[in-house]
């Protein structure tokens, strides 16, 4: 664990030093601005859509952070061939693996307190006033972006940096819209779309499951239990993504 | 003891559907504990493939890797080893004195104060105290190489493996190399390094490894590798003031032209054994014919 720590810690340098990363938090906090700008304009709940555009701009923030650093995380210590000593040293394959997820879900973690925190003087700037469920929906784009790392973290073993991206994207748009897909294959008569319906469920995360964006301005947030059964439903996604990264992971050979 | 011992390697890669090419062939050396071995082959003869075949980066197809006598590759071994790869990039973000804090962490058995004074020991060795808080962006060749030695020595290994450690650097900068490797093998460390700078090696090795296509075709003491090379006699004579060189191959040749200098009585000046130097040995086993 101590060597994970040792490679969080230096993947977390590297990336705060990468301007790849200072692109996209400028980037962000000019989303999370103008949303706010966009929502002072409409005519009608001013504030709940403010809100809502901010929260929503936050966490396409978070998700193109994780997907495209997820993306070349790995990649980049094959591809400049740090990876050769790096993986000669005391340490396993999965400890090295294991901590470039940790340092990027750092950097995440980081890059989301940053821009909540500009969120929520924004907003208390225009006389929002504060909710028990802005940190929980918050929590949300975190599990989403760690889940959507793992993913590009598979598929980073598979394929070139491009391809990865552009699946992990694919994958979070099916999880994204599972809910509608169960809804209209309940609705549904047919057989086979509610089988496909089905299967769809447990081979992809559904990413619904950590969209709480709906309860921004509301007087409740999801039950202790759902929230509990949510981050358990999190941690056994990440679990197998990992796992999956681990295992190809082991088999390579660097040529 | 031997600090390495490869047995039976075999390594093919998979060119196509159903196509293999066969890099290695059965390669069985040992490298020796305290000796500088040289590593040598042709360009393609395979020593990359080896070295990553040691270090469990590329899995031979069989065969089996020893360490300090018998252990495997594993955590314990990995603090007594260093590896230095090919034409090596280090994470140029990194000063490089962070670059060797971050590798000593890994290893892992020295206190935060003793790992600072062992990091001062080290840049200090391979003349990089100046540069320490420069990026490795910054570094040049020669010093990327040189923190690259620093990195296999900061855990005062047992065994050092550098590949071409010596490519690509002028002669200053080789010259420097050579130094810092004879030092880091008077401590003890026992080097293991490929490189076709036969200049270097002949120079630094005890003990060679050569490697032609994949397979071994000679390994054991560059002394008499030099020697089994013999390329015969030398024999020069005086007569009326006037030198005479003669080049002879064989010992019965030598021993004929021997008895004519006897028998006409002419001034025998010296009889020298001909010896190549490394390179022509090498070119000769590496691209002469097939034995
Ligand atoms: N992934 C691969 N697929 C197919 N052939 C490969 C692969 N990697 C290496 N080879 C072949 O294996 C042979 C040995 O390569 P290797 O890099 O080990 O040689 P080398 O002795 O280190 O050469 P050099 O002195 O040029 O560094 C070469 O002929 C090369 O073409
Ligand atoms: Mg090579």
């Amino acid at each position: 664990m101590k060597a994970a720590i040792v490679i969080a810690k230096n993947t977390f340098r590297e990336l705060i030093r990468d301007r790849i990363l200072y692109l996209i938090l400028v980037f962000a906090v000019l989303l999370v601005f103008l949303s706010v700008v966009l929502g002072q304009l409409s005519y009608a709940e001013q504030m709940r859509i403010t809100l809502d555009l901010g929260l929503a701009g936050v966490e396409l923030s978070v998700l193109i952070l994780s997907i495209f650093i997820g993306g070349t995380l790995v990649f980049r210590e094959l591809e400049k061939r740090t990876v050769l000593t790096l993986l000669t040293r005391p340490l396993t394959r999965g400890q090295f693996l294991f901590g470039k997820f940790l340092g990027l879900f750092s950097i995440i973690f980081t890059g989301l307190i940053c821009l909540g925190l500009v969120l929520l003087l924004v907003l208390c700037g225009i006389g929002w006033k504060y909710q028990y469920q802005f940190p929980l929906i918050l929590l949300g784009f975190l599990y989403q972006g760690a889940v959507l790392i793992s993913i590009t973290m598979v598929f980073g073993n598979i394929v070139r940096p491009v391809l990865s991206i552009a699946l992990t994207i694919g994958v979070f748009l099916i999880g994204r819209s599972m809910d509608s897909l169960l809804y209209f294959a309940e609705k549904s008569q047919s057989v086979v779309f509610e089988k496909f319906a089905w299967t769809v469920q447990y081979l992809f995360p559904n990413f619904e499951r950590f969209n709480w964006k709906g309860f921004a301005g509301q007087e409740s947030f999801l039950s202790i239990g759902d929230l509990f059964l949510s981050s358990f439903y999190f941690l056994i996604w990440i679990t197998i993504l990992q796992s999956a990264a681990n295992l190809l992971f082991r088999r390579k050979e660097f040529v | 003891m031997n600090v390495l011992q490869v047995q039976s390697l075999n390594k093919s890669f998979s060119t196509g559907f159903r196509t293999s090419v066969q890099v290695l062939n059965n390669v069985s050396f040992e490298v020796k504990e305290g000796v500088v071995t040289g590593f040598l082959g042709a360009n393609g003869a395979g020593k990359t493939t080896t070295l990553k075949c040691i270090f469990d980066l590329i899995r031979p197809t069989s065969g089996e890797v020893l360490f300090f006598g018998n252990q495997a590759f594993d955590l314990n071994v990995r603090k007594k080893i260093g590896f230095l790869p090919e034409r090596p990039y280090f994470y140029e973000y990194l000063t490089g004195f962070e670059f060797l804090k971050f590798y000593g962490d890994l290893i892992d058995e020295m206190t935060k104060s003793e790992l600072v004074s062992r990091i001062m020991e080290v840049l200090e060795k391979v003349d990089l105290i100046e540069a320490k808080d420069r990026a490795l962006r910054d570094y040049s060749k020669g010093m990327l190489q040189r923190i690259g030695i620093a990195q296999t020595i900061l855990g005062r290994p047992k065994l050092i493996v550098l590949d071409e450690p010596m490519a690509g650097l002028d002669p200053d900068g080789r010259a420097k190399l050579s130094q810092l490797i004879r030092e880091v093998a008077s401590e003890g460390t026992s080097v293991f390094f490929s490189s076709h700078l036969l200049h270097d090696v002949e120079s630094l090795c005890k003990e060679l490894v050569i490697l032609k296509k994949g397979q071994i075709v000679y390994t054991g003491s560059l002394d008499s590798f030099l020697s089994r090379m013999d390329s015969g006699f030398e024999v020069v004579t005086e007569n009326d003031g006037r030198r005479a060189v003669q080049e002879i191959k064989t010992q019965a040749e030598l021993q004929e032209v021997l008895k004519t200098i006897v028998d006409k009585r002419q001034t025998l000046i010296e009889v020298k054994r001909l010896r190549p130097n490394l390179e022509e040995a090498f070119v000769r086993i590496s691209f002469g014919e097939e034995e």
